[in-house]
């Protein structure tokens, strides 16, 4: 158990889950084959649910570029309006 | 407060609130809500709150999109071609993270400890490809200059890209082999989605939606403020 744990996340070779059935067909496999990296290790860990984490941030940053460029292109016009009050006050 | 002639925003801005609530709700329950747990899954089952809501939500702005697209070529005024521009530019965003957060999710499920964060899925494909094809929308529209000729070219492409939808993103996929849910010989999701789910699902659905109406309300306010002070040729 000790050994194979270093190789196999915790969450395939849980028990009496709802999916106990796939649980043990899982479990009688060598699956998976390669020893995991680190990264996959954190990943994995905690029944998974730093994936759910990443998922979130990648939405999350996503919004913030869209509010970003959103946010620059109203810089732009600013700027473009106090030119051309600019340009009247100079007439 | 000055008027805006093509949004309300006295109702803008209770949306905004109610989105801004209803989505904080919603990223706690899709954490707090507990969930039968199916191996390989795991928690990751989770992310059918933000990553399924992605696509729903690409789709439903292509649509408000594409309708806008029939009013420009209908004969109708430059805020149609805002509103059209807008809604495909916000709707396509949310399709690259619906495509970003499906090669983390897939990574991690599909291809756990095979070190593959891509191998051309015919889900992820298709889904790639839909996006190629609006990105086209919107190179098109960079390279018009005339906005008569921008604004009724643009709208026509739109029409053909919308048109590819159904497709691409829902008839092909589930025809061929793809480790998808809903594809050939997969369960699709109401078969296999535990009703407690649905709880969070359809709230978080219509969340997304919202957020999408205020971030496209914004920019179809923004793109009208640039075509009063920068005119025609530039919006």
């Amino acid at each position: 158990m000790e050994e194979s744990a270093q190789t196999i996340p915790d969450s395939l070779v849980s028990e009496g889950s709802i999916s106990t059935a796939f649980d043990s067909i899982w479990a009688n496999s060598d699956f998976p084959t390669a020893p995991l990296s680190q990264f996959d290790q954190i990943m994995l860990s905690e029944d998974k649910i730093f994936v759910v984490l990443a998922v979130l941030t990648i939405i999350w940053i996503g919004l913030i570029l869209l509010t970003w460029r959103t946010d620059r292109h109203l810089d732009g016009l600013e700027r473009r309006l106090d030119d051309g009050i600019n340009d009247e006050e100079a007439f | 407060m000055t008027e805006h002639p093509h949004v309300n925003i006295k109702r803008y801005r209770l949306i905004r609130t109610i989105v801004i609530v209803w989505m904080s709700v919603i990223v706690f329950a899709a954490f707090l809500l507990n969930i039968p747990r199916i191996n390989i899954l795991e928690h990751t089952a989770r992310n059918l709150y933000f990553h399924v809501p992605m696509w729903f939500t690409m789709m439903g702005a292509v649509g408000v999109s594409a309708w806008h697209s029939v009013q420009v070529l209908r004969g109708g005024s430059i805020i149609s071609d805002i509103r059209a521009a807008q809604a495909a530019r916000v709707g396509a965003w949310f399709g690259v993270l619906g495509l970003a957060t499906g090669i983390v999710w897939a990574r991690f499920t599909w291809y756990v400890g095979s070190d593959i964060w891509w191998n051309f899925d015919p889900r992820q494909t298709m889904a790639a490809l839909q996006l190629l094809i609006y990105g086209a929308y919107f190179v098109l529209r960079s390279a018009l200059d005339d906005p008569e000729k921008r604004a009724r070219l643009s709208a026509a492409y739109n029409l053909l890209a919308f048109s590819t939808v159904p497709f691409l993103l829902y008839v092909l996929p589930r025809q061929m082999a793809s480790l998808h849910p809903g594809a050939d010989g997969n369960p699709a999701f109401s078969e296999m989605t535990d009703p407690v789910m649905k709880l969070v699902f359809y709230p978080a659905v219509i969340g997304f939606i919202g957020l999408f109406w205020l971030l496209y309300t914004q920019r179809v306010r923004m793109s009208w403020l640039a075509y009063r002070i920068q005119g025609e040729s530039k919006y």
